[in-house]
């Protein structure tokens, strides 16, 4: 049995709904005994979090562990208390939580996993040097690094990270998908993009596709989904590309009505800046989309280059269009790629996969 | 001047430290009428000669705030009033507190003119727009105007409810008034063009100028996505790909996220740096230091750092935002380019580049003589003192 703790800044997660699967398929794991502990939320989902106490109850609860966990806070001692094998961090900036312990020169203590998103990777060291010299440390107590991509794990040993504590364990899509594959609709090209508004995303990319499809006479609706920070940009760049009869944004989705609308989409385009992957471009290839991506980050991993989608750089709006209308002028071709697609990401990215790949992990970290 | 008559106007943008541009109408409306200054705000490090400025409460101190709100309700001697605002205290109601004391304030002033500058400052003036006690007149510019109402639904019905009630409206350009006609028009309404004026005898010409080998690029203003930088920074890389030699600075962007990371992405991190916000004079030294403003905004009313670079010796390359085109004529007084085209940009800076010196300094004195002409204080002012007339004159 490996007792491992998972550690949230808030739990449950909207922006992040492919972790509870895997956090449940983890729990019904006999080999592995699970706590999810969170610094705020509540336990709105079939798991149970432990929401770890306010500021002052942590002093006091530290106060009264002081003789026996000198030093340390609330998060370490339940950690040393409960004897866990692995803690497994997964909103990577509360790090410095567990400081402490890491320093700790005991021969059981726990080991440390490190999940990192994108922006761990791609972004933040350049912000801020707390994260170079986190990365860059070979005292950091960090055992293992976990990265989403190839492309990703390659990106973070340029920050210093060793190679052998980076293991690549992509998110996942949900169970195996049952869907069949798809032809695409007959008289209208239908896209769709879901992605948090936010820089990384190139807004303005994703919508020139849109422009330039329009320009070219394609009879098509594009449908956007998430919500964000820069949302206005879309709504502003709907109107001024004059994209109002054919592009609608729509905000925030839930992620179960997202999957059931997928279906009734032929194609998902996602052109963003960073990415370290992607859950809507796998969660479209679970229900037959093909999908059309930039090269950014972990991206093309997430496809299979000319099988179940394309992947074009970053700015290469008229190669993304020119590939989408073969594609979608072509049902023969866009049934193969559905396809594909489909079984491309049953074959590498259900929940199955990824608990099987983390347990992997926690048994030869708790075996080192 | 366009009037004898001494008025008391109110200048509101909730804060005593207003932008560098109102700073200047205040400057100059000080000298021939009575000016309050109402803001959020405790203390200013340099307050402008002659101004009153009322104390609304501190935003930074609570209890200062409570002590300010009871201090304003104890003066109007109501005990109902003070009942009301000990309430208010006890549930700590910020919002209504901060209402009464900007109407406690108005109403102790008794001004000829409110004048708001911003749209955002419509909802403490909803009491007095709806008593129609004082007449008060909206500035319209900037985002709130161009681009908010358009994308949000529920703002563009607030605004077409409050708009109407408002006694004037001063349109930093042109363009933004159209816009604000699409928000609300009417025959009766009043509508002054007024652009931003500088006290053009202070800003001292760059008269010397010589181009380098290295081409100086410059753009001031936070890190927004209305202001363009992710397509400033392309043109950098195409600049780049062509091997030109240039620096790019932008002030005001910090340590914007996206920017970092596109710097790092068009491989610029040797060309291309992001400082924070600058004094206004560090900031004018900056600019004069510059062979070229980029103003690479999606949208703008007129963006006052172009005409202070005109102003000032450094040329202007803008996209066709707003009301820049009423700036600067293509060409002739600086480049004119079409929005959201990094292409347009890179191309713009790369004519510059290819322009003797003879040919840009013909420019650079054609902007001046623009600014000189039309963007002085004295027009600002005459503007604005006919816009708070025609609109007195409405009122009774």
């Amino acid at each position: 049995m490996i007792r491992v703790i998972q550690l949230f800044d808030s739990y449950p997660l909207f922006y992040q709904p492919y972790i509870p699967p895997v956090l449940e398929a983890l729990q019904n794991d006999s080999q592995i005994d699970l706590s999810i502990y969170a610094y705020s939320g509540g336990n709105s989902t079939d798991i149970n979090a432990i929401i770890i106490p306010s500021y002052y109850r942590r002093i006091l609860i530290e106060k009264a562990y002081a003789f026996k966990y000198k030093g340390l806070n609330y998060l370490e001692i339940q950690a040393l208390k409960t004897k866990t094998d692995i803690i497994h961090i997964q909103h990577s900036f509360l790090f410095p939580k567990i400081k402490n312990l890491v320093k700790l020169q005991l021969e059981n203590k726990p080991k440390v996993i490190v999940t990192l998103r994108g922006g761990d990777t791609y972004v933040k060291p350049y912000i801020s040097n707390k994260w170079v010299d986190f990365f860059g440390s070979n005292d950091n107590g960090i055992d293992a690094f976990v990265t989403m991509s190839e492309h990703q794990k390659k990106y973070l040993q340029k920050w210093g990270v060793p190679e052998q504590k980076i293991h690549i364990i992509p998110i996942s899509f949900g169970h195996s998908s049952k869907a069949k594959p798809k032809y695409p609709n007959a008289n209208k090209l239908k896209l769709i993009s879901a992605f948090r508004m936010c820089w990384e995303k190139n807004i303005d990319g994703n919508l020139r596709v849109a422009k330039l499809l329009k320009e070219k006479g394609v009879n098509f609706q594009y449908d956007i989904y998430g919500d964000g920070p820069d949302k206005g940009q879309v709504l502003y760049l709907i109107d001024k590309y004059n994209l109002r009869d054919c592009c609608f944004y729509h905000g925030k989705i839930e992620n179960k009505n997202f999957k059931l609308r997928l279906k009734e989409y032929d194609i998902l385009l996602q052109l963003s800046h960073s990415e370290s992957l992607s859950s809507s471009v796998l969660e479209a290839q679970a229900y037959g989309l093909p999908c059309i991506v930039s090269d950014s980050g972990g991206l093309p991993e997430v496809i299979i280059n000319n099988k179940t989608g394309y992947s074009v750089e970053v700015d290469e709006v008229e190669l993304a269009v020119e590939k989408m209308i073969g594609l979608y002028s072509n049902r023969e071709t866009y049934f193969a790629f559905s396809k594909e697609a489909i079984s491309y990401v049953n074959s590498n990215f259900t929940v199955q996969h990824e608990t099987d790949r983390l347990t992997a992990l926690y048994k030869e970290l708790k075996n080192k | 001047m366009t009037t004898s008559k001494s008025l008391k106007i109110i200048i509101f943008d909730g804060s005593f430290k207003t932008t560098a541009f109102i700073n200047r109408l205040i400057v100059g409306l000080v000298k021939s009428h009575q000016v309050y200054i109402l803001g959020f705000n405790e203390n200013l490090t340099a307050p402008i000669k002659g101004v009153n400025y009322v104390k609304l409460g501190s935003n930074a101190s609570k209890i200062r705030f409570i002590k300010t709100s009871l201090a304003l309700a104890f003066s109007q001697l109501s005990i109902k009033l003070l009942f009301a605002t000990v309430l208010h205290v006890l549930k700590f109601n910020r919002t209504q507190l901060r209402n009464q004391n900007f109407k406690i304030a108005v109403d102790t002033i008794n001004p000829d003119i409110i004048h708001a500058q911003w749209v955002s400052n419509i909802p403490i003036l909803e009491p007095i727009l709806l008593q129609n006690s004082y007449p008060v007149v909206l500035s319209q510019r900037g985002f709130h105007i161009n681009v908010r109402p358009f994308i949000a639904t529920n703002n563009l019905n607030y605004l077409k409810q409050w708009l109407p009630k408002m006694a004037g409206f001063h349109s930093v350009s042109k363009a933004i008034s159209l816009k604000g006609d699409l928000i609300y028009s009417h025959p009766s309404k009043i509508d002054h063009v007024v652009y931003s004026g500088l006290n053009v005898s202070q800003m001292h010409f760059k008269e010397h100028y010589k181009k380098g080998s290295k081409i100086k690029l410059i753009s001031i203003g936070r890190a927004h996505w209305v202001k363009g930088y992710e397509y400033a920074l392309a043109a950098c890389s195409i600049l780049k790909k062509q091997h030109i030699n240039f620096s790019y600075t932008i002030v005001g962007a910090g340590q914007d996220e996206e920017l970092i990371y596109l710097r790092q992405f068009y491989q610029l991190e040797d060309e291309v740096i992001f400082l924070n916000s600058l004094p206004q004079q560090d900031v004018f030294e900056k600019i004069k230091g510059a062979d070229v403003m980029l103003l690479p905004s999606i949208e703008e009313g007129i963006a006052n750092v172009a005409i202070e670079a005109m102003a000032l010796g450094t040329l202007v390359i803008s996209t066709n935002c707003g009301g820049m085109q009423e700036l600067i004529e293509h060409e002739k007084e600086g480049w004119i380019v079409p929005t959201l085209r990094s292409a347009s940009l890179a191309e713009a800076i790369i004519d510059f580049n290819k322009k003797p010196d003879t040919v840009l300094d013909k420019i650079r004195y054609d902007a001046r003589k623009k600014i000189e002409n039309k963007f002085t204080e004295k027009n600002m002012l005459q503007g604005m003192e006919s816009l708070y007339i025609e609109c007195l004159n409405e009122n009774h």
